[in-house]
């Protein structure tokens, strides 16, 4: 570029010259466009099992989440609460959250990934409505607790509604929140938006950006933790 | 306002964004979002990093080098360096085209739209545009003066 950057201050190119430019300037933009598709395109999927690196995922203070927003190391769990495995990982996760996020070393995200039917997408409407109370997490572990099953009314809405009173939640709001549905679009956007990062099965967990799938024992699961807590530092 | 300074004032722009971009990675700070859009889904995606470097990064690097070749051919205004405006063209459409590819990703694939990305696009756009001009103006120029 340098070179023929030069030729007209000098006033010597002639017309072919300054076509050849413009074509020069136009191949070398596509090339290195279409390089650049091509290499995002080539990126890693996370797809399949184990972990794979991603980028870090979001932070901040959100509804569905608990621990300090600064800590350095943030994980995102994608999650359906009748998935039997994700029952086991919040079982798993107790035990994180009084060594780590208790320390203000973890914040810990819930994300709704409600693929396994009717009642998923109902309880996570239901743990919403309980969020809008400051409730998520008591309702979380309610759900996760009664589980039995997958779509054999577990879930049903007057059991849903049952969790709620035993929570002593504000019922003439929270049934307002379910019965209308408020929160639907918002559980199916989410599923969505988690299938477009390469979520697909549950539970899921971005651990600083490093996918890892399944419900991993905790020794194990700490020792992501850890790696990730090195690499912060 | 001319060509060139309005070359100056775009990338500076781009520089603030990606550069507001560039922070939040490094800093792992909540992003702003600007009301609207899901800019930590986006960021979160693996789109969001071109082998290994993220995209932040990159356009960071590019309104840089938009912004140092903008103000060179604008100090010079009178004969612009060749130079400057085929590296202002060639950067802004690689730039451009890439952007697209992204909107495209955040619209059909992730299905969500982050704010500070469509403003970069929309830069990006912009300063493509102007270079285009320019380069041909500056072909016709030099061409004529030779005829």
């Amino acid at each position: 570029m340098g070179k023929q950057g030069r030729r007209p201050a000098s006033g010597k190119p002639g017309n072919r010259g300054n076509k050849h430019l413009l074509w020069f300037g136009i191949a070398t933009g596509l090339v290195l466009a279409v390089g650049m598709i091509a290499l995002s395109l080539s990126g890693p999927r996370q797809s399949g099992a184990g972990s794979a690196s991603v980028s870090n995922d979001a932070s901040g203070t959100e509804r569905t989440a608990k621990g300090d927003p600064n800590a350095p190391v943030i994980i995102t769990m994608y999650s359906d609460f009748q998935c039997p495995y994700c029952a086991q990982a919040a079982e798993m996760l107790k035990q994180v959250e009084k060594d780590y996020i208790a320390k203000g070393k973890v914040y810990l995200i819930y994300r709704h990934f409600a693929f396994i039917g009717k009642e998923s997408v109902e309880a996570a409407e239901a743990a919403e409505c309980a969020a809008d109370q400051g409730k998520f997490w008591a309702y979380h572990d309610k759900l996760f607790a009664n589980q039995a099953g997958e779509n054999k009314g577990a879930f049903r809405p007057e059991r849903l509604k049952k969790f709620a009173q035993d929570l002593k939640l504000d019922m003439k709001a929270f049934n307002a929140c379910f019965d209308s549905h408020k929160y639907r679009n918002q559980i199916e956007a989410e599923r969505e938006q988690a299938k477009g990062i390469g979520v697909q099965t549950t539970p899921t967990f971005l651990v600083n950006g490093q996918m890892v799938l399944g419900a991993y024992p905790y020794q194990q699961f700490r020792q992501i933790i850890e790696d990730q807590l090195a690499r912060a530092q | 306002m001319s060509v060139a300074r309005a070359l100056v004032g775009l990338s500076a722009m781009g520089v603030a964004v990606s550069g507001y971009l560039t922070w939040h990675r490094i800093t792992n700070t909540q992003l702003w979002c600007a009301g609207f859009g899901s800019c930590d889904l986006v960021n979160a995606s693996r789109y969001a990093k071109l082998a290994g470097i993220p995209v932040a990064y990159l356009g960071l690097g590019m309104y840089l080098t938009l912004l140092a070749l903008s103000l060179w051919a604008a100090a010079r205004a009178q004969e612009p360096p060749l130079a400057a405006t085929l590296g202002i063209f060639v950067l802004s459409m690689s730039g451009f085209l890439f952007s697209l590819y992204l909107t495209g990703i955040e619209l059909f694939v992730l299905h969500a739209v982050c704010a500070w990305c469509v403003a970069s696009f929309l830069i990006i756009t912009a300063i493509f545009a102007l270079a285009a001009v320019n380069l041909a103006q500056q072909a016709k120029v030099t061409a004529r003066g030779e005829g």
